[in-house]
């Protein structure tokens, strides 16, 4: 069966500045896909082009088999999009636009009206109230429901909890649990590694343009560490799994990618006047965990 | 045909403004008409008479009889017609592909399925039918109006629709050179300052073609010398090489318009 996305060599620059680089990804039918990066890594630069507001430097990429760059339409008729940020016609009221998107869809209208007016409901969304009017908020619900009105095979998902409050972007992962159940694939992409690890079976981390990792969201919770910050009186750490330690005065930072029982006992036997266990940033994680990677590739491009 | 349909929605309200503004106006014109031929109008004739014959040819006044309410029309509403309506034209044109990208909606538009070349198809048709209605309101406007206020028994109706579709003519041309110019654009205001630049030049264009031998080449390049009322008046018809002109620039234009959008990447 062909891949839900599948991307070769996938290049885009703007001019000499760098958009992605050499990116290949399969993402197969049916998984829900992280892609997640930080700020400018190329996460929407890749989107952009899949549904072909872009034109690659170079590379291929297909959606369910079809071409991205010649059979963009046909495409769209299989997709769901929400944008990063969303802008709408400011002066139409949400109802307009709903009817409108509908409009461009071959398949049953009445069908589709239906499920726009549950989705809105399920969403707590007004229909008649004018666009322009409404929150960034309540935008992206519109563009929640915008993406699902026409039941599509594959939802393109550009940071849709941004702006988003948590009761909301609950309700927003269920219904992608719902539609995936369905059949439904997904591509998600986000800045925000805990969201990525709730939803998705895989994850493509994307950094400077370039695919750093793929992996399974299991592989990547093993290596994964926390940031553990320590106040009080706190001798030797003889923790296997911390590194990165680091002493001011008496508090103790440190990584730890162990057992967390283990860290649990041991903390036990201390005197301990204040402790924070944080996720790490995306960027602490590139950091360590791909550090490696970045210094084959350095060589690399020294050598050439 | 969504596209077309959501975006005459979008532009009714501008269009509608607009259209009544040009009525009111041509209503204004006509209705002074008949004092122009009245004794105290006769004198002023005979003031005109006395003017520089370059003024005369800068106004396009040299061929034309004031108690004739259509050389009345082409001398005087019309030139505000042509050039101030060129502005809605350039306007409507400018904006109707640019504001997609400037106001982020082409990313809304660009994830349905709907091909680039049905999106340039939708707006153009919502430009082209923008033009028509304005100037198609405005001609039945003066139609009505001429013949409630002419005084004289004849009226020359082969004149009226020649010089009827001069701004008709005029504003496409200038509508399709904005709508082509939109699509090279990413900002709605720049878009605008550009398609009234243009507009303003060939006008000024066709003065310069008029008042200077040397510059006479000049009136190939611009609309506004290809259909001059005052020549029309005089002819009582079209330069077959203008219209041959006017077709290869307006077709031009909306190839062209065809051609970068189907190519370009969309920056939102």
């Amino acid at each position: 069966m062909a891949d839900a996305i599948f991307m070769e060599k996938l290049t885009k620059y703007y001019g000499k500045n760098r958009g992605i680089v050499d990116v290949d990804l399969e993402v197969e039918e049916g998984e829900i896909f992280g892609f997640i990066g930080p700020n400018g890594a190329g996460k929407s630069t890749t989107i952009r082009l899949l549904l072909n507001f872009l034109y690659p430097t170079s590379g291929t990429a297909r959606i369910f088999g079809k071409d991205c760059f010649r059979q963009s339409h046909e495409i769209k008729e299989l997709t769901g999009y929400i944008p990063g940020e969303v802008s709408y016609y400011e002066d139409v009221k949400v109802k307009d636009l709903l009817e409108y998107s509908i409009t461009f869809y071959r398949g049953d209208k009445e069908k589709y009206r239906k499920r726009m007016i549950e989705l809105s409901e399920r969403f707590d969304l007004n229909l008649d109230r004018k666009i322009g009017d409404l929150s960034l908020g309540n935008k992206k619900k519109v563009s929640v429901v915008q993406s699902l009105i026409h039941e599509p095979k594959i939802l393109i998902y550009d940071e849709p909890t941004n702006g988003l409050d948590p009761l909301i972007q609950n309700e927003l992962f269920d219904l992608i649990k719902e539609e995936n159940k369905r059949g439904t694939t997904v591509f998600f992409s986000s800045h925000i590694l805990s969201e990525v690890q709730k939803l998705c079976t895989r994850v493509a981390i994307i950094r400077q343009g370039k695919i750093v990792a793929v992996e399974n969201v299991g592989n990547l919770r093993k290596k994964y560490y926390k940031v553990i910050k320590i106040e009080g009186d706190i001798g030797e750490i003889t923790l296997s799994g911390a590194k990165n330690l680091r002493r001011v005065d008496n508090t103790v930072s440190f990584l730890f990618s162990g057992d967390i029982n283990e860290l649990i006992s041991f903390l036990s036997k201390k005197h301990i006047e204040n402790l924070s266990i944080e996720e790490p940033s995306l960027e602490e994680i590139f950091m360590s965990y791909y550090s490696k990677e970045e210094k084959r590739n350095e060589h690399i491009q020294m050598g050439a | 045909m969504n596209t077309f349909k959501w975006e005459l929605e979008r532009t009714r309200k501008l269009l509608l403004i607009w259209t009544l503004a040009f009525v009111l106006l041509q209503f204004m014109y006509s209705s002074f008409f008949p004092s122009m031929t009245s004794e105290k109008g006769g004198l002023l004739l005979a003031k005109l008479d006395m003017l520089p014959k370059v003024f005369l040819k800068m106004f396009g006044l040299e061929y034309l009889d004031l108690t004739n309410i259509l050389h009345y029309y082409a001398m005087q509403g019309q030139f505000i017609v042509i050039l101030i309506g060129s502005v809605f034209a350039a306007k409507i044109g400018a904006t109707m592909v640019v504001k997609e990208e400037n106001d982020r909606t082409a990313e809304f538009l660009m994830s349905k399925p709907v091909t680039r070349k049905k999106i340039i198809t939708g707006k153009l048709l919502a430009t082209l039918a923008n033009i028509l209605l304005f100037d198609g309101v405005i001609m039945i406007a003066n139609l009505i109006f001429f013949n409630i206020y002419n005084t004289s028994e004849s009226f020359d109706f082969k004149l009226f629709w020649l010089l009827s579709l001069v701004p008709l003519f005029i504003h496409l041309t200038v509508g399709l050179l904005s709508f082509f110019l939109s699509t090279l654009q990413r900002r709605t205001g720049k878009a605008d300052m550009i398609s009234l630049g243009c507009v303003f030049t060939l006008y000024a264009a066709s003065v310069l073609a008029k008042l200077t031998e040397k510059l006479d080449f000049l009136r190939f390049f611009t609309p506004y010398s290809y259909f001059d009322p005052s020549n029309i008046v005089k002819m009582r018809s079209f330069d077959t090489i203008y219209i041959v002109l006017f077709l290869i620039e307006s077709v031009g234009f909306v190839i062209v318009s065809y051609m970068y959008f189907e190519r370009k990447d969309i920056y939102i």
